[in-house]
């Protein structure tokens, strides 16, 4: 029941904005639905079809100019690692994963014992209470546009310093920042809370794992701050749960060092030029966004996203 | 891909443990000249760094390394400083560049090379080499350490200003981009000259990575994974990666002895990215005749890695 709720939210969620502009759909955005070999993955397949969650996505990615297809498939692992040319793909397997950490039927424990129900179904990523729709629509979309950010570099030929996949988390965040404070707030507490999640469960046992550490990916744990890093070097009021004021600084929070690096200074009402959002902001504008078809991409940004 | 003879040159003079005269200096010739770039030669305060600091200046270290930049087409100034520096800026120890045009060099880098990373230390004839293991790694040596993380923070701190002077466009983590200019740069100059600055720095984040652990009781803390730099074993990993994924053949016994399985895989991959990169905007603006001129200069001597 747990996964019909979740899988069903995460794509409702999106299946808003099929409805509302279908004829948004671009013709270089093929999709696949890939029929998995497991019996629970073809639970989660009937439900992202029922929802059209990758049709939603043809819509989302409709501004680009390069052809891409989008599918979805059983991997083997929750990760497929993208292949110049080869399709965008989202594993049955990183769903589950997804749903599998999300925040659970008896939820944080509530002090007033006249209201011990009050958290239920819900999650917490530091004071910023999380809803079950949150830490599923949150993570999806992250994971979809990290690929499509892979997908971008190779088919743009675009230049890319730092590892791959810390300038795909990047570009990602910045994405997500950029349809309005309401998908920005909750597609980044949704993915803050899966990968602060999925870290404190694999924790104790990768970080002595030199297979972990010598990935080509980052730890989960970099990949939470680096969530972190590009939405405060955007918006330090909006997410300012993350930064420890006047208390100790706790692994959820993102250290003052580094906001440094991914803001400048907090007394500037813009960021640094120097900062990390702002050259990921540069990158992309020189890079990509000559790429992106502009006025599809005013009436992508103009769209509702994701219901209240 | 422009060679780097002369980072090669000056790094070996910083294992070098004769005195150069004048007249055995290194001359460059006149053409190798850039009005963009300034040098500063800063002598310490403190009397334990007098011996370095004489040493490379006497090597014309930063008269090398400002030839070795002089084709490039810089858009503003760039400072070359060796210092004692600022006492919390320089501690670390440190190098780094200030992102207003000055590279500064600390000689607390370059101490802790001589006198931490790159000592040998003794060990019971069957103990094993781990993660907690101070010093040279087994098989490797003195000069190759000294050599290595000399060239490596140099060539690290030269990526910072590139991409802060040339407004280089960043998708991912500079510091990342830093080291992959470094490891980038270490390939191109032949195979001894790769082999000696890519393992001497793969042993400075060895060395680095176990005093962290031995400080942390094994442990790797999450304000670590916080930091604007990958983790020291991270750094080692891609640095090695890269020269596997350039050279397989040079680099197939470290990388089997000292890479994960798992990253060999795609480490060609991730050389050709950092290329590809360095192609589009570093290269165009790299005067193709004055490199020439830099590849034509001389290089190694062999007593240079007699450490």
């Amino acid at each position: 029941m747990k996964r019909t709720i979740t899988a069903t939210a995460c794509a409702a969620a999106f299946g808003l904005a099929v409805y509302a502009a279908p004829a948004l759909a671009q013709g270089n955005i093929k999709i696949i639905y890939e029929p998995p070999k497991k019996p629970e993955y073809a639970a989660i397949l009937g439900r992202l079809k029922e929802r059209k969650v990758l049709e939603t996505l043809q819509v989302f990615l409709s501004p680009m100019k390069f052809p891409l297809t989008v599918r979805t498939a059983e991997c083997g692992s929750h990760y497929a690692p993208y292949k110049m040319g080869d399709a965008v793909t989202i594993c049955y397997e990183y769903v589950d994963l997804i749903e599998s950490v999300m925040p659970g039927e008896k939820g944080p424990r509530s002090s007033d014992p006249n209201q011990p129900d009050m958290f239920r179904y819900l999650g917490r990523i530091g004071p910023i209470l999380v809803t079950r729709d949150m830490a599923t629509v949150g993570p999806f979309v992250q994971h979809v546009l990290h690929e499509t950010a892979l997908a971008a570099f190779d088919n743009l030929d675009a230049p890319v310093w730092g590892r791959k996949h810390d300038a795909a988390d990047y570009t990602a965040a910045f994405l997500l920042l950029q349809f309005g404070s309401d998908v920005a707030r909750k597609t980044i507490f949704g993915t803050a809370f899966f990968l602060n999640q999925w870290d404190t469960i694999i924790r104790e046992g990768q970080m002595t794992d030199v297979n972990y550490l010598g990935d080509i990916r980052p730890t989960v744990r970099q990949r939470y701050y680096n969530l972190l890093c590009i939405a405060i070097g955007k918006d330090p009021i909006g997410f300012s749960s993350f930064i420890a004021i006047g208390r100790p600084v706790t692994p959820i929070d993102l250290p003052g060092g580094r906001i440094g690096h991914c803001r400048g200074s907090l007394q500037s009402d813009r960021p640094s030029p120097y900062s990390d959002y702002e050259k990921v902001r540069r990158a992309f504008v020189g890079q990509i966004l000559p790429h992106l078809d502009k006025d599809q991409l005013k009436k992508v940004q103009s769209m509702k996203w994701i219901p209240d | 891909m422009m060679r780097i003879v002369a980072a090669a040159a000056l790094a070996l003079a910083l294992g070098s443990s004769t005195v150069v005269t004048p007249a055995a200096a290194q001359e460059f010739p006149p053409e190798l000249k850039n009005d963009m770039i300034e040098i500063e030669y800063n002598e310490p305060t403190s009397a334990k760094y007098q011996p370095i600091y004489q040493r490379l200046k006497e090597r014309k270290l930063l008269e090398q390394l400002a030839a070795f930049l002089s084709p490039l087409k810089l858009q503003g100034a760039l400072v070359l400083s060796l210092e004692e520096g600022d006492p919390r800026a320089c501690r670390g120890p440190n190098s780094y560049y200030d992102m207003a045009g000055k590279l500064h060099l600390c000689y607390s880098w370059f101490d802790y090379l001589e006198n931490g990373v790159a000592k040998e230390i003794p060990r019971q004839p069957n103990e094993p080499f781990t993660s907690t293991s101070l010093g040279l790694i087994p098989g490797f040596t003195r000069a190759e350490v000294i050599i290595g993380g000399s060239v490596g923070v140099i060539l690290h701190e030269l990526g910072h200003a590139l991409f802060d002077i040339q407004d280089i466009p960043l998708f991912g983590r500079e510091e990342d981009g830093a080291d992959q200019i470094a490891s980038l740069l270490m390939l191109q100059f032949g195979r001894q000259v790769a082999l000696t600055t890519i393992k001497g720095f793969y042993n400075v984040w060895h060395h680095s990575n176990a005093e962290r652990l031995i400080a942390q009781k094994g442990q790797i803390k999450p304000y670590q994974e916080a930091d604007e730099h990958s983790l020291d074993i991270q750094r080692s990993y891609n640095l090695l990666c890269m020269a596997y994924g350039k050279d397989p053949e040079a680099f197939q016994e470290l990388a089997d002895r000292l890479l994960p399985r798992i990253r060999k895989a795609n480490c060609a991959e991730e050389y050709k990215q950092v290329a590809h990169a360095f192609r589009k905007t570093v290269l165009p603006d790299i005067d193709p005749d004055l490199m020439k001129k830099v590849m034509e200069m001389q290089i190694l001597r062999p007593e240079d890695f007699n450490r």
